[in-house]
């Protein structure tokens, strides 16, 4: 008796083992890669999705033909993200599923509109990883952007993502770090900015199969206040500038150019020390002291790099080169926008956490105040192989 | 029905880790900030302390439950008091784990699945194993759970060295200050003081004698890991992002990857986590029914199992929505069981117990 009762438990248990109230067919979900956000009417949002599609997916090419487009777009309007997907569910076929979701765009009004009231339902629901790159379309909208094929990444939206990691900014950890700037008092938010271009600089932008693909680029970075409104952009290398003073800027290539000689140096250890000093009148000092080191790329000159003392010219070079552009950054954000993206504040919070209590208030008057000093320290670890460049003759070298 | 100095180890430690990862980060982290670890240390220190006063009370009358004991100490009456009171603590955090636990799995892996049937399954294997296994069972459960979670803690921590921010650390103390420490210190405290359940444990032992240390020691790794933990998800979220997620832990697991291919392992860290809940539940349905039969003189504490787990059932699916468990750990849990059962009748015990032996010695 007891055996039978036994047995038809473990056969009744078959029927929670299938877990029927939850199972998810990898061909009844649409895998969501790429989130869009715009303005809509009524203070509403457009939201957009980019869609891969699992049978155009597939590396192995079958011969001839046309390439298949290995994903679609579909967007459209609501109250808030859930209200639009609700909405996006009426035209598409399986369920969204957004585990796989890696890289958010926000279109340029909806970046200006602000984000403060959108956002929460990336971390209220379980399955969206926090790990995700955000971005701003420059001038544009999200959903054109998330349309953009590209011909080396089948879902295109990979292509942002390797974009950004190669150019050494913070890739996947954006997300993050916005949402880290919004709850801080002394760091202001910013977000890497994509532009519309082409593949060839200066041609006529054709379609996706010509010569001349459009191409989303990386174009530099938004700043956002604390209410989280876009309030202007910087270009790319003013990004890097930035980056590298928050001292997470993973490479950098700088370049000089006189009239006899142009010269540039590939930095792979960067960082960034910032030391605060606060006067007895109150006046905010901070001295920046950005290190780099990394191997020299191209030396167009008959300075031969073997001697140390050739060495320690081009390395004075670079300082000066780097340190007035970093400067001029730094200037540029304090005076035209006195947003404090580089986390100035947070500096004093750890460094000085007793006089932080009193300005944190109004970070945002001190900051342009502030009197900012970059220094920079260069090294040049590796030369490369030759010592002078090979076209110059053995008279116009200069040991 | 046996237990070793090696298994009472494990059980503290096993039973402990999971659901303090899960539920007192978030809280600590919002009254403490940046300074949570201290929280988390401190509350450490004193929850060694509160398993020590325990089993060193239990150990006056080895061999005696609680339930047996608290009589011959306080008298009949004020011994079934002190009883009843760990009773309803017993009762009341069954129901409320029960009811976690299944809010958790439907909110992260199991969206559609009713509630009564997670609460059901988590019940039927809790009476398979104190039906059949007993504390032994328990015992030699979390003698092979333990490991398993020690080392998937221990591998997490060393996927994410990367992405650790340092500066998360700074400014130590002086945004917080003595009392946010201290509240902060509450919550890792009430859980940690749940260890007073040596009260009852230690009359299991083969070798009673060993029980305060194996327990302390128990409770020391437990809490070990669990600051570990903490400062694992300040160095990766920061405190301001922990003290608003509702399970930070979850979060920064989820956060791990690792040259882009190991990517979304929450999902283990959650099957890790049952293990340790599982422990953590029949731990209590085992007391509670026992203690029970124990206190009605029922001889055989088997057959009220049924009866305790059909009020379980219903006490979890009752509580209209998720608030309610969290007033409960926010209210009952540190305003009176945390005082009263964990650091107030335990002292109690062991001072009067002692008086009382040394009394009975002299004359």
């Amino acid at each position: 008796m007891r055996k039978i009762i036994l047995r038809l438990g473990l056969c009744l248990s078959v029927l929670f083992i299938s877990g029927c109230w939850d199972r998810k067919e990898l061909n009844e979900q649409a895998l969501w890669i790429g989130s869009g956000w715009d303005v809509a009417k009524n203070d509403g949002v457009e939201l957009s999705g980019q869609i891969v599609i699992p049978s155009n997916i597939q590396t192995q090419g079958g011969g001839g033909g046309l390439m298949q487009k290995g994903f679609f777009t579909i967007s459209a309007k609501g109250k808030n993200l859930s209200d639009a997907l609700q909405n996006i569910q009426t035209k598409l076929s399986r369920e969204a599923f957004s585990g796989q979701r890696r890289v958010i765009i926000f279109g340029e009004q909806f970046a200006r509109r602000g984000l403060k009231r959108q956002l929460d339902n990336s971390q209220r629901r379980a399955d969206v990883s926090l790990r995700s790159d955000v971005f701003v379309i420059k001038g544009s909208t999200a959903k054109k952007a998330l349309s953009v094929s590209n011909p080396l990444e089948k879902p295109p939206i990979a292509a942002t993502l390797g974009e950004h990691k190669i150019s050494g900014g913070r890739g996947n950890t954006a997300y993050l770090s916005l949402l880290m700037a919004a709850t801080s008092d002394g760091l202001r938010p910013s977000i890497p900015v994509l532009e519309f271009s082409s593949s060839l600089d200066g041609e006529k932008k054709g379609n996706e199969n010509s010569a001349n693909p459009p191409l989303l680029r990386l174009a530099g970075v938004a700043i956002f206040d604390k209410n989280l409104k876009m309030q202007g952009l910087l270009n790319m290398e003013e990004n890097r500038h930035m980056l590298w003073v928050m001292g997470i800027l993973q490479n950098l290539t700088i370049s000089f150019k006189k009239k006899d000689m142009n010269a540039s140096l590939t930095l792979n250890k960067l960082s960034s020390k910032i030391e605060p000093h606060i006067s007895k009148n109150q006046q905010i000092t901070f001295t920046v002291t950005l290190k780099g080191e990394g191997s020299l790329k191209e030396n167009n000159s008959g300075l031969d790099v073997q001697s140390p003392n050739n060495l320690k010219r081009l390395e004075k070079e670079f300082e000066k080169i780097s340190q007035k552009q970093v400067q001029q950054t730094v200037t540029k954000v304090q005076k035209k926008y006195g947003l404090d993206i580089f986390g100035l504040g947070e500096v004093i919070h750890r460094k000085k956490p007793n006089q932080w209590k009193s300005l944190k208030y109004d970070w945002d008057k001190r900051f342009p105040e502030a009197d900012i000093i970059v220094k920079t320290d260069i090294k040049i670890k590796e030369l490369g192989m030759d010592g002078p460049s090979l076209l110059f003759k053995e008279s116009e070298i200069k040991k | 029905m046996k237990l070793s100095g090696l298994q009472i180890f494990w059980l503290m430690f096993t039973f402990e880790t999971g659901n303090m990862i899960l539920l007192t980060l978030s809280p600590t982290f919002q009254d403490a900030k940046q300074d949570a670890w201290i929280s988390f240390l401190l509350a450490s220190i004193l929850g060694t302390l509160i398993v020590f006063v325990s089993s060193k009370a239990a150990l006056l009358y080895p061999g005696k439950t609680l339930i047996e004991y608290s009589k011959l100490i306080f008298g009949k009456w004020l011994g079934i008091l002190i009883v009843i009171v760990y009773l309803i603590q017993w009762y009341s955090v069954i129901a409320d784990i029960l009811r976690e636990f299944a809010e958790f799995t439907i909110t992260i892996l199991l969206p559609t699945t009713p509630l009564w049937v997670l609460v059901l399954t988590m019940l039927l294997l809790l009476i398979y194993i104190t039906y059949s296994g007993g504390i032994e069972g328990i015992g030699r459960c979390s003698e092979v759970f333990g490991p398993i979670i020690l080392l998937s803690v221990f591998i997490l921590l060393i996927l994410s060295v990367s992405i650790f921010n340092y500066k998360n650390f700074l400014p130590v103390f002086s945004d917080t200050g003595f009392v946010p420490i201290l509240k902060g210190t509450v919550h890792p405290l009430s859980f940690l003081g749940e260890s007073v359940m040596m009260l009852m444990l230690l009359s299991f032992m083969d070798q009673p004698n060993k029980g305060p240390k194996r327990a302390v020691l128990g409770i020391a790794a437990a809490s070990c890991l669990v600051s570990t933990v903490a400062i694992w998800v300040l160095l990766i979220l920061g405190p301001e992002i922990a003290s608003k997620l509702r399970h930070p832990a979850f979060d920064a697991v989820s956060y791990v990857t690792v040259m882009d291919f190991i990517q979304n392992l929450e999902i283990l860290a959650v099957l890790v986590w049952l293990l340790s809940v599982f422990i953590k539940l029949s731990l209590y349905f085992f007391l509670a029914n026992y203690g029970t039969a124990q206190l009605l003189h029922i001889k055989n504490w088997r057959k009220l199992i049924w009866v305790t787990s059909a009020f379980f059932f219903v006490l979890a699916v009752i509580f209209p929505n998720p608030t309610y468990t969290y007033i409960f750990d926010n209210t009952f849990w540190i305003y009176f069981a945390l005082p009263v059962n964990m650091v107030g009748i335990p002292l109690l015990l062991w001072f009067v117990g002692s008086l009382r032996k040394k009394y009975q010695a002299n004359h």
